[in-house]
């Protein structure tokens, strides 16, 4: 449970000529995470992916192509599921059908688009010239003379004196900048050209028309309207072509990608002349089943055997009861556990929750995430949206729980001579005298010194699980040694820590001396001093600063106190604007009211969600993780895969 | 002045002066470990590990609050 999934190394070895059966055979049994064969040798080399491999991966980049413009939504269910067979049967006139259909009119609106795009720029051309009003016909076509036309920043005319007085300029205003046509001699273009160049020139092309600007514009707007036309008429016939055949394209797109995965396997093992060596790695469990299949199939020809080498470097595969899999995404977002490490992602699945209840603490709140979440959970289906929302789901009952502790009810206390009921319903209502002896189990805003020290206490016993874990960890990997000196003496310190603010707090209730000897402060005593001596043995005395790193660590679990306490202070504060304020105030106050509290709790629970859930993971990443948690596995991932669109016969 | 308010005071520029202190030693972080982010997902959980370790300042500040407030 607390460990990734035990494994074992196997070969498959069997002749040449099986290879593809057994490839079928493997892929269908979804288990061998296959070690990739790459040191070549005289003797094994490796293998030539299948004849039909290059046909196969022509045909899928059709139809991937097809299926881009289609855009499947995520979490699309398929209405009919094709079986292998028939797909095999029809897979190249059924792509070659789609390639017509679909191409043609793909290509059609390649020619469109690239026509409108002239257009577009031809009218973006044709507009400032229309302002000059110059026919464009005198435009172009001159023998002697030299035509710039363009924008520029400011009228050139002065400038262009001073060279030459044989020249005509035209401007005219045009969208904040200046359009302007410079006629001049060819002999002196290039430095009338260069003066331009001065103002900002940037030139038009003048296009070569026949007919006046107005009629050219028009021509074009009505040439536009009739390609855009066309176009979305193009688009919406692709559109509804591939939602009719929607599952057929995704079918032949799954069948295609396995059957080139499965064509290629050759390429991942090793080959002789006559034979072929697959290794890799499976579940212990799946082990038996496997090896007799895979004989069964072959006729006895393929075998698979369990190898005991010295390259023993299993995959990842966590294992985890199914409450706790939604926090897998949060441990692998950290890393990923090697094979030898304590997957931590149980543990977490039971702490995450809890710090996010202890921290929100209320019952409205708890109530209004767990329904956003529920409902968010039917809109997004993809696995790690999911596994957040069902992590949302959790930390949304502990809130509620929490909540009753606390008996808080958006800000307000449920019970209690003050309770919401006392409030809205006055002091002689029923339900209020009910509820007004009990009090909460602990009231966040009184109880504040109280809480503060639990949750310190809850912090070590936090960390002092993290280095269980961790000394367990080293044992196995590096031996008892290690363990001591590295983990151990850190579990002592933490020990030292939690009795050294165990006797702070002795004096400082009982008003003594912060640090006059007391009971606690002795205890620590041993425990400080093996520390010391163990680390320096161990790591060297550079690293008994590392203590106040362990004990900013240990005083980090506060903030558990902390965010909650923001969380209530908002929340009060909110209800205070409102009903104390606001209502009294008449109509106009009570419409503001509304709103204010309205929109201060949408904020507060936007807040709650975030900050305690984050504040929650980095307990975790950087208290709890740190101490154990080295990572770095490789995930395992089989040869093979569940089929969705497509079904075996 | 009193000494509750000038206690208060206190425990307030404990929490708030630490809090711009966090603030400040977390922004480079910060954006360092988002440029990261964005080159390569997988580092989300040691980026979010390296942004909030300037944040245990804070809760310093909180706690010595406490001490003043309560105690």
């Amino acid at each position: 449970m607390f460990e990734p999934v035990r494994m074992v190394k196997v070969s498959v070895v069997g002749p040449k000529e099986y290879l593809e059966k057994t490839s079928d055979t493997l892929y269908r049994l979804n288990g061998l995470h296959i070690e990739d064969y790459r040191e070549e040798e005289e003797y094994f080399r490796i293998g030539e992916p299948l004849e039909k491999a290059s046909k196969l991966s022509k045909l899928l980049v059709s139809v991937r192509s097809i299926l881009a413009y289609a855009g499947v939504k995520d979490g699309h269910e398929p209405e009919r599921i094709f079986s292998i067979s028939e797909l095999d049967r029809e897979l190249d006139t059924k792509v070659r059908e789609l390639e017509e259909v679909i191409n043609s009119r793909i290509s059609r609106i390649k020619e469109i688009e690239e026509r409108l795009r002239k257009i577009s720029e031809e009218r973006r051309a044709l507009i400032p010239l229309k302002a000059l009003e110059i026919p464009p016909n005198l435009l172009t076509g001159y023998r002697n003379l030299e035509v710039f036309v363009g924008f520029v920043r400011a009228n050139p005319f002065e400038k262009i004196v001073e060279i030459t007085k044989d020249f005509e300029i035209f401007t005219a205003e045009f969208e904040d900048e200046l359009v302007t046509a410079v006629f001049v001699k060819k002999d002196y273009a290039d430095d009338v050209f260069r003066i331009l160049q001065e103002f900002a020139f940037k030139e038009i092309p003048v296009p070569i028309l026949d007919v006046g600007y107005d009629e050219r514009l028009s021509q074009l707007n009505s040439e536009e309207s009739e390609l855009k036309e066309e176009l979305t008429k193009l688009k919406e016939e692709i559109g509804r072509y591939e939602q009719d055949n929607l599952d057929l394209l995704l079918a032949l797109e799954e069948h295609l990608s396995i059957e080139l995965e499965k064509s290629e396997l050759p390429l991942r093992v090793a080959t002789s002349k006559y034979a072929f060596v697959v290794v890799g790695y499976i579940p212990e469990d799946m082990f038996d089943s496997f090896r007799k299949e895979l004989s069964r199939e072959s006729g006895g020809k393929v075998v698979a055997l369990k190898v005991n080498d010295s390259e023993f470097n299993p995959p990842t595969a966590l294992k985890n009861p199914g409450f706790a899999k939604p926090f897998e995404l949060l441990t692998k977002s950290y890393a990923i556990p090697r094979y030898n490490e304590i997957d931590p992602t149980l543990i977490m699945s039971v702490f995450f929750p809890l710090f996010f209840g202890f921290m929100l603490g209320d019952i409205g709140y708890g109530l209004v995430i767990l329904i956003l979440s529920l409902w968010l959970s039917t809109k997004f289906k993809t696995e790690g949206w999911q596994s957040l929302l069902n992590v949302l789901k959790y930390s949304a009952i502990t809130t509620i729980i929490f909540g009753f502790v606390y008996a808080e009810f958006f800000g307000f206390e449920i019970v209690g001579e003050e309770s919401i009921f006392a409030k809205f319903l006055g002091h002689e209502n029923a339900i209020a005298k009910a509820v007004a002896d009990f009090h909460p189990v602990t009231n966040r805003l009184h109880d504040a010194p109280m809480l503060l020290v639990l949750t310190i206490g809850i912090g070590v016993f936090h960390m002092g699980m993290a280095y269980v874990i961790g000394i367990r960890n080293v044992v196995k990997e590096h031996g008892w040694k290690h363990a001591i000196e590295e983990k151990l003496n850190w579990f002592f310190a933490l020990i030292s820590i939690a009795f050294i603010i165990t006797g702070f707090i002795i004096n400082n209730t009982a008003g003594l001396p912060v640090f006059q000897l007391n009971a606690a402060y002795v205890i620590a005593i041993p425990f400080f001093l093996a520390w010391a001596i163990l680390t320096v043995i161990g790591e060297g005395p550079m690293f008994l600063i590392e203590y106040l790193t362990l004990l900013s660590n240990t005083i980090s679990y506060a903030r558990l106190l902390a965010v909650g306490l923001a969380s209530v202070g908002f929340a009060v504060a909110f209800n205070y604007m409102t009903f104390e304020m606001l209502w009294p105030s008449g109509p106009l106050g009570i419409l503001i009211g509304i709103v204010v509290f309205a929109i201060g709790h949408f904020i507060n629970i936007l807040l709650g969600i975030l900050d305690p859930g984050l504040q929650s993971l980095r307990l975790h990443y950087v208290e709890f993780f740190v101490k154990f948690f080295e990572g770095g596995g490789r995930i395992y991932t089989p040869f093979g895969r569940k089929r969705k669109y497509t079904k075996e016969d | 002045m009193a000494v509750e308010g000038m206690v208060a005071v206190g425990a307030g520029l404990a929490v708030g002066l630490a809090g711009i202190g966090a603030g400040l030693g977390e922004q480079g972080i910060g954006a360092a470990a988002v440029g990261a982010m964005a080159e390569d997902p997988g580092f989300f959980g040691r980026g979010l590990l390296m942004t909030v370790i300037p944040e245990t300042i804070v809760i310093f500040g909180l706690v010595v609050s406490f001490l003043l407030m309560f105690m």
